[in-house]
């Protein structure tokens, strides 16, 4: 264990000195050009002082919403993603009251945050969120992923986004000076409700009956409500005093903001992570300490730096940066995850059995390419190739257990890969005249692979929720700070050529045995063979012992490194594997598309891929098959039922795009195995009974040497391992 | 998804120059009675399609540019009530949503090539691709192009595109493009009439960039040095996201209380702007002569902050309070009623480009003249357009910007015009737009 826990320090330093050398050259160089003057005369009281009330508002801000994820954390074993959103609806409803209905400001106040936010949060924990007590912990992070979706969807659906809203502050523009600073009303007002709820909430939970039964509800449901306490009752509890909380955060930050906006209030809460990992999910003095750590840390650079074009964007990922480290510099002894294993088990299919999948696959594609036009075989080319993106979750997420939300960035990389190696302008010359050529889409899956090891360094240490956080940051900090570099994809994005194979343009139309295709079908079943291909790679490792390895370190870590299970490298090999693919269909994607940009790989953008993925079943590639058509069918409605011919329909269906992947993903608290291992299992009458044990539904055993074999399943044993995850 | 937040940045960064309403002359019906025929992709006997493709619905960012859509739906309905459609055909207008997607952004420009004749009022922040824009085939299945007259081009390759005539013209002068340093040229706004009105010498101050695209800044690049050289100095620069709260403009307001600064201009859009002034307001500054903006804040929104009295905003449309001093403001206002606003004004002007192309078309080679390839080619001579007086004159054959604007002031709630004094009339001296060297590739 010594030697493990040692193994796994090494690369902890390595990333810890690597983002020490990055903050401390982006710092250095973004010094303010003083063009003479002495750092006396920038550093001033008043810059100073200005700096503190700044910082300390929009810290506190962060903290109020911060401790209300800790609280939500700390009572339901529940990271809500949703946080900012809930704030956002409630800032909303807080308009409307006081600004659309004329209601008394504080009575406005009141109402959004004492009556409307708790019994949200109450119906919310009712609803969705108590079904989840024993869901695996990819389900529990999908669910709040679309809860997220769909109340940003329905809020652009109540509120029209084009009309212009803004909130009037707390005593207008009245307030005091502190030396030449001065400081209005509302915002003191923030940073002193920032205050009292760090400390008032710190004594609901630690000091009161209630709070302890909050506590002791996640730390065992059952045995806390032997003990008398009402486990339904406190975990609402829990989750009316988060929302409110995520409510006061939300009208305080709409208060800064001159026009009210969906996107707005619902992001900037993401920056609160970090506070609340500084908090380790459960001291909320320190989670306090670290909403105001990110408030003071943007104000400083907003007042003493200057980014140069290059870093331009560094100002944006200094809560990503603060996250990251943080999620470095957690004790290990603190990083659990709570894992659950599957309700029904899915089969591993047989190699024939997956053949035959496979062939079906190919041959409706190819039907479909013969019989739609470009429009249509465009669309059905982007569903494989988010199954493509998804399949890259099947051994990461769906059978070694590790939560990755960077999967667009390697797919970042790959299509960078790409354009530098397989595209005309700009490239690299490694091979001169290699315009669209296929083996670029080796060279991408290799130089993704780099990048995957960079996020399993800490994945070694890091488990479950903490991972899913770490990679958000990977993926955030390779946004802003890597593809935005000119030498990447800069301003505009670089073009992509389209791929070629011997001397073929696959975006070109072409007749085969008297039939005609049309541009792009060439592409699509080209597409259609890569993920056939690399699908049957795939649930073929699965069979392999390598499989089985992925599964046994998912199911006990612990126990899988007692029996001599190198868990360093399986984790290094997954991740490489993982990003590899990603990097592929990345590759395969900017092709497509014929171009390449940030805002194609940006975190957010990876969001619905994990979330759809998970909602088909990510640990099957059948499942990621589903995905990708779900993802891709709520943008396909509508344009296939346009408004100048549908107008009402079109209207529906607009509105269910906006908040129809947020269901799917809510959904899935109900069905963790995804939707294909449900009708599966419906199918041949395995559907797990209430109350049956998880697992019950798995097979005996191989039927043979290419039979179907069973995955290993059932209860884990809660053991922790310093070191070794959980 | 940042990206969605600029789009009045490009609006107001590319405003243009030039001229006249003289091939304004309605001809629609000049060849009223030569049997009609399908002259090309998207004109039938009786119907002419335009596409206009706009990022609209996306769940990020719902209704970004709708105006772009109801300004040429407007425009369509127009024409036809009033001016007999085009080429003596019914317009018909399908509103292509390119989600904030590149995907489904080039999925439009492939529909759109099949089933309309040209695009009007493009506004999509993800035209990545043009292949399939420059490749389109046109009835003989001739790679003519699809003729665009587009609102919004954020890339180079749009801006520039052969096909694409904007009607807000780069600042890029595009022969340039793939030169180092390019040359830039664009509108200075109101520098000379506040240098004159202030006195040379006596305008220093904040410049602030929208800092969340590199494109949007960049645009704001030539057009904030060209002011310098001008004559406003410089006191410091500062680069802010849209996202930012009021709270984070405290350091940039501190600067204009540091350096007493007279001036200041945030190249963001109207909330951003609003949010600069708001702070300023709550710290007490009280230096500043000119709270400059482009037409980005003429929005209602601006109206509605008390703060912001006194703002200047200059446009290169004539003002919808005026819009009785000139015809074609008058029917903009009345067919797209409470939905008039920038995006509108300007996606109705390229309507009115393009009718002017097609009169022209006409008045040469008949209504069954009119295909992609003469329109694509009548174009190029679109040098002084001015939408019938309503925008500032421009050349958009040459894809050169307007010099022309007309600047109001925020008083008492109201947008009242300050330059100049005559209603519906522009400030077109060649003073005002400024040429020089950058290397921003």
């Amino acid at each position: 264990m010594e030697r493990l826990r040692s193994r796994q320090n090494l690369p902890n330093l390595i990333g810890a000195l690597l983002v020490a050398l990055l903050v401390g050259y982006v710092v250095v160089s973004g010094w303010r050009d003083v063009q003479g003057q002495s750092w006396s005369s920038i550093i001033t009281l008043d810059t100073v002082r200005n700096t503190l009330v700044q910082g300390l508002t929009i810290g506190s801000i962060y903290a109020i919403a911060a401790s209300g994820l800790v609280v939500t954390y700390t009572t339901s074993g529940i990271f809500n993603f949703a946080q900012g959103a809930m704030g956002m609806f409630c800032a909303y409803v807080y308009w409307t009251l006081k600004v659309d209905w004329g209601v008394q400001p504080l009575l406005a106040m009141l109402i959004a945050v004492l009556v409307f936010a708790p019994l949200f949060g109450a119906l919310v924990e009712r609803v969705l969120m108590r079904r989840l007590a024993d869901a695996p912990l990819v389900a529990k992070l999908v669910v709040t992923i679309g809860l997220m979706v769909a109340l940003m969807g329905l809020a652009v659906t109540i509120w029209d986004p084009t009309v212009s809203r803004a909130i009037p502050t707390f005593f207008g523009t009245d307030g005091f000076n502190i030396g030449q600073t001065y400081v209005p009303w509302f915002r003191f007002i923030t940073i002193v409700t920032g205050i009292v709820l760090a400390v008032v909430i710190r004594i609901v939970l630690y000091r009161t009956r209630l709070g302890v039964a909050m506590r002791a509800v996640v730390d065992h449901r059952e045995l806390a409500a032997l003990n008398g306490a009402r486990p339904g009752r406190t975990s609402a509890f829990a989750w009316a005093l988060g929302t409110s909380m995520a409510a006061l955060a939300g009208i305080f930050l709409a208060e800064e903001l001159s026009n009210l906006s969906v996107e707005t209030l619902t992001l900037f809460i993401v920056n609160a992570f970090a506070a609340a990992i500084i908090g380790r999910l459960k001291s909320l003095p320190w989670t306090y300490v670290g909403g105001i750590l990110i408030g003071i840390s943007i104000a400083f650079q907003a007042n003493f730096l200057t980014w140069k074009a290059q870093w331009g964007d560094a100002s944006f990922v200094i809560p990503t940066v603060i996250l990251f480290v943080a999620l470095l510099f957690v004790p290990q002894a603190r990083i659990e995850g709570r894992q659950t294993t599957s309700k029904v088990t899915p089969r591993v299919p047989t190699m024939r059995r997956a053949w035959a999948g496979m062939a079906i696959l190919f041959g409706f594609m190819l039907i479909n390419a013969a019989y739609w036009d470009r429009i249509g075989i465009r669309n059905l080319t982007l569903v494989v190739l988010y199954a493509l993106l998804m399949l890259s979750l099947v051994p990461l997420t769906g059978w070694s257990g590790q939560i990755s939300l960077a999967q667009i960035t390697f797919a970042g990389v790959g299509a960078f890969a790409m354009y530098k190696v397989a595209s005309s302008s700009d490239g690299w010359g490694i091979i001169p005249g290699a315009n669209g050529a296929v083996w670029g889409l080796v060279v991408a899956g290799v130089l993704a692979v780099p990048f995957g090891l960079l996020i399993a360094l800490p994945a070694v240490r890091l488990q479950g929720l903490y991972l899913a956080l770490a990679t958000m940051a990977f993926a955030l900090m390779a946004e802003q700070l890597f593809f935005e570099q000119e030498q990447v994809f800069g301003t505009g994005g670089k073009r992509v050529a389209p791929i070629r194979l011997f001397g073929f343009g696959l975006n070109e139309p072409f007749k085969l045995l008297g039939i005609s295709f049309a541009e792009d079908a060439a592409m699509l079943i080209f597409v259609t063979g890569l993920f056939c291909i690399m699908g049957m790679g795939v649930v073929a490792l699965r069979r392999s012992a390598y499989g089985r390895r992925l599964i046994a370190m998912r199911d006990s870590p612990a126990a899988s490194a007692t029996l001599g299970l190198n868990l360093f490298g399986t984790k290094l090999g997954v991740f490489a594997l993982s990003a590899a693919i990603a990097g592929v269909a990345g590759a395969v994607n900017g092709a497509y598309l014929g171009s390449a940009s940030t805002p194609d790989f940006q975190m957010l953008k990876g969001l619905p891929i994990l979330l759809l993925a998970v909602v088909g079943g990510v640990s099957i590639v059948s499942g990621v098959v589903f995905g990708g058509f779900a993802l891709q069918s709520f943008a396909w409605l509508v344009t296939l039922f346009p408004a100048s011919s549908y107008p009402t329909l079109n209207k529906w269906l607009v509105y269910w795009s906006r908040i129809g992947p947020g269901l799917a993903g809510i959904g899935i608290g109900r069905n963790p195995d995804g939707a294909v291992v449900e009708i599966g299992a419906a199918v041949r009458g395995e559907r797990k009974k209430p109350g049956a044990k998880p697992g019950a539904s798995a097979p005996d055993g191989p039927d043979g040497p290419d039979g179907p074999e069973p995955e290993p399943s059932g209860e884990r044993p809660t053991l922790t391992v310093a070191g070794g995850g959980d | 998804m940042r990206r969605f937040r600029w789009v009045a940045v490009f609006a107001a960064a590319a405003m243009m120059t030039a001229v006249t309403a003289g091939t304004a002359v309605a001809q629609s019906s000049g060849g009223a009675k030569e049997a009609l025929t399908a002259s090309d992709v998207g004109i039938s006997p009786t119907e002419i399609r335009i596409g206009v493709i706009a990022d609209t619905g996306s769940s990020l960012a719902p209704g970004l540019f709708q105006g772009s859509v109801d300004g040429v739906q407007a425009w369509a309905k127009y024409m036809n009530e009033k001016e007999g459609g085009l080429a003596g055909r019914k317009i018909v207008v399908d509103a292509y949503d390119s989600g904030l997607n590149p995907n489904l952004t080039r999925n439009a420009i492939i529909e759109a090539c099949g089933k309309d004749f040209a695009i009007v009022g493009t506004s999509a922040l993800f035209m990545n691709n043009i292949d399939d824009l420059v490749a389109c085939k046109d009835i003989k299945g001739a790679a003519t192009g699809l003729p665009d007259y587009p609102f919004t081009t954020t890339e180079v390759l749009h801006q520039c595109s052969p096909v694409s005539f904007p009607i807000n013209p780069s600042t890029l002068d595009c022969t340039t493009k793939d030169q180092k340093p390019q040359t830039y040229r664009g509108p200075l706004g109101a520098t000379s009439y506040y240098l004159k009105k202030f006195g040379k010498g006596s305008l220093h101050g904040l410049f602030a960039y929208p800092s969340d695209l590199k494109s949007a800044k960049n645009s704001q690049v030539p057009a904030f040095t060209g002011q310098q050289q001008a004559g406003i100095k410089q006191d410091a620069t500062f680069d802010i996201s849209a996202r930012a709260p009021q709270s984070e403009y405290t350091p940039l307001v501190q600067s204009i209380k540091d350096n007493q600064s007279t001036y200041a201009r945030h190249g963001g859009n109207d909330a951003q702007n609003i949010a600069l002034m708001k702070e300023a307001k709550l710290q007490g500054v009280n230096t500043v002569k000119v709270w400059d903006c482009s037409l980005q804040c003429y929005t209602k929104n601006v109206l509605n902050a008390p703060e912001t009295e006194g703002l200047y905003v200059w446009t290169n449309f004539v003002p919808f309070e005026e819009a009785k001093t000139n015809k074609m403001a008058q029917s903009f206002v009345k067919y797209t009623g409470d939905k008039a606003d920038g995006y509108s004004a300007q996606t109705w002007a390229a309507g009115v480009a393009l009718r002017d192309v097609i009169n022209n078309v006409v008045e040469s080679g008949g209504n069954n003249g009119v295909t992609r390839a003469a329109v694509l080619k009548e174009s190029a001579n679109l040098h002084d357009f001015d939408a019938d007086g309503m925008i500032g004159v421009r050349d958009m054959g040459a894809r050169v910007p307007t010099s022309c604007y007309a600047l109001l002031q925020v008083k008492s709630g109201k947008f009242v015009r300050v330059f100049p004094k005559k209603a519906g009339t522009f400030d077109c001296n060649d003073k005002n737009v400024y040429n020089l060297k950058l290397d921003l590739s």
